[in-house]
């Protein structure tokens, strides 16, 4: 007998949203509801930090699909609602509404909350000037703070940081950002592309203070103080705060999944219980091809985590295995991070690190496990391929931009 | 006559909106696009696909990137920012994060030139 047991989706992000669609392509005619938290369309992640903040588009044309679209997938969604409890073994759900839903399975796409700034740190009187980037209300949030301010610090030189730095100054903000390490995108980068990545923002008058941690927020002449360990400070009219998120797997905890900075799922993304399954910011896949459980917390690998568990639950899955992927877009730059930059890697340069469009490829025994593009984005596919095929292309062809990449696949 | 090996073509308008000399035929190879850029508008792109010519405007219906700077497998192109993708056939976006079609103009070619009809009907 077909079973016809709902399956329900916690979370409307990209990952919750591409299952569902992958769901209906894949021929599963369960019933399917979604949970959204948010009291919103689900809508797309990366535009918030870029043209959503700068106002060159809104919210709404950020949606992930017109609203027909779950209709037309007899896909129901249940807007402002959030899950308080699950109950495992009777299969069921609490609501936020106070409802209890059935389900047959369940996926978790609950996402990633931003870190705060330790308890203590910002003085209570200024706490609403101290704003982070997450969802659609942290956006709509900062953007009104930005109307009226004319100075930012951002703490944290990640990729948020950097672009919120940049849409800052694209507003006419004078921009600083306080980064406990040495360097910006310490964890993900190669040294030389944090350089790099300085010098761009520099360019456009950002400044930085590497090396230094938020001791205080508290109110200042204007706006807030923000008192850094050297006891040095500097006048901010916001600060915004993106020092990384953690995984929103509280429930899956009190539930009884095993969880380890997320919620660990075997290669089809399902879960300790046999019908739960976990995708996007939350969950810790093994991934093929890292032959380990690694949590991407980024786009493709949300999509990527939601079409694998939508394979499985169609009944024909196959094992998640991701190249990593992760791009960033700040000012004129689209810059993408493929594979992986271990520290010892042999760096190879094509094309000229001054001009509009280069790349960084990253070998280890000759082998290719990294490339850096900056405005090159049209090689991604082709670099992936490389890298996942442990390819070990002659490094006169990789320095070489007349050489077309798909030529060196094998 | 040696051949401009640049990708992108500059060309004129012409009062005929319907009938727009784009690019050269043997200025696009099988499988590959070129950019066309024509006064006071946004650049277009002309797709060679087994033989036949595909006008579609060159910017991204989602990021601010020009799809000629994109990678062309089988009959998508996928976007250099974020490897979303159109159908070239039809400007239908497939995969995310595009979702908005590609505008598409009807080409011809006429001694050995590709002409879009670039006409707001």
């Amino acid at each position: 007998m077909t079973d016809m047991s709902p399956i329900v989706v916690v979370g409307a992000g990209l990952a919750g949203v591409t299952l569902a669609g992958a769901l209906r392509r894949g021929g599963c005619t369960r019933p399917i509801l979604l949970v959204n938290r948010e009291d919103r369309a689900p809508y797309d992640r990366p535009p918030l930090s870029k043209d959503v903040l700068t106002g060159a588009r809104s919210i709404a044309e950020t949606e992930l699909h017109p609203d027909a679209f779950y209709a037309d997938h007899d896909i129901r969604r249940l807007d402002g609602v959030s899950v308080v409890a699950i109950d495992a073994a009777r299969r069921t759900l609490g609501l936020s509404t106070g409802e209890a839903v059935e389900w047959g399975d369940l996926v978790l796409a609950t996402g990633a909350s931003a870190r705060d700034l330790p308890p203590g740190v910002v003085d209570p009187a200024v706490a609403d000037r101290v704003l982070r980037l997450r969802d659609a209300a942290d956006v709509e949030r900062l953007r009104a703070a930005c109307v009226t301010a004319r100075s930012m610090v951002i703490v944290g030189a990640g990729f948020i940081g950097l672009e919120v730095a940049a849409s800052a100054r694209g507003l006419g903000l004078a921009v600083t950002v306080v980064e406990p390490a040495a360097r910006p995108v310490a964890r993900g980068a190669p040294p030389a592309i944090s350089e790099w990545l300085c010098r761009l923002h520099r360019a456009r008058g950002v400044d930085f203070a590497f090396g230094r941690l938020v001791d205080r927020v508290e109110p200042g002449e204007t706006g807030t103080r923000v008192v850094l360990d050297d006891g040095s400070d500097l006048a901010a009219d916001v600060v915004v705060v993106g020092i990384g998120a953690t995984p929103n797997d509280t429930l899956a905890r009190a539930a009884g999944l095993t969880c380890d900075d997320g919620i660990v799922v075997d290669a089809d993304c399902r879960a300790s219980h046999p019908a739960i399954w976990a995708i996007g910011d939350v969950a810790r896949p093994l991934n093929a091809f890292f032959g380990h459980h690694r949590r991407l917390e980024h786009w493709e690998a949300a999509r990527r985590t939601a079409e694998t568990a939508a394979a499985a639950l169609c009944g024909r899955p196959v094992p998640y295995s991701e190249v990593p992927w992760v791009w960033t877009d700040q000012y004129d730059v689209n810059l993408q991070f493929v594979g992986t930059f271990p520290a010892d890697a042999t760096v190879v340069t094509r094309g000229d690190p001054d001009g509009r469009a280069w790349c960084a490829f990253h070998l280890v025994d000759e082998g290719l496990v990294g490339a850096i593009l900056v405005n090159s984005g049209g090689q991604r596919r082709s670099v992936e391929r490389l890298i996942a095929d442990a390819a070990r292309p002659p490094l006169a062809d990789l320095a070489d931009p007349a050489v077309p990449l798909k030529r060196l696949i094998g | 006559m040696q051949l401009p090996q640049r990708k992108r073509t500059d060309t004129r308008m012409t009062d005929d909106l319907r009938h727009v000399p784009l690019c050269r035929c043997d200025e696009v190879e099988e499988g590959a696009c070129r950019q066309v850029v024509l006064p006071g508008r946004k650049p277009l792109v002309v797709f060679r696909l087994d033989g036949a010519f595909h006008v579609l405007d060159d910017t991204c219906t989602h990021g601010n990137a020009f799809l000629s700077e994109g990678d062309v497998v089988d009959h998508q192109v996928f976007c250099p920012f974020h490897s979303g993708a159109f159908d070239i056939r039809t400007g239908e976006a497939t995969v995310a994060p595009c979702v908005k079609p590609l505008r598409r103009y009807p080409a011809v070619v006429v001694d050995g030139v590709v002409h879009g009809d670039l006409s707001e009907r």
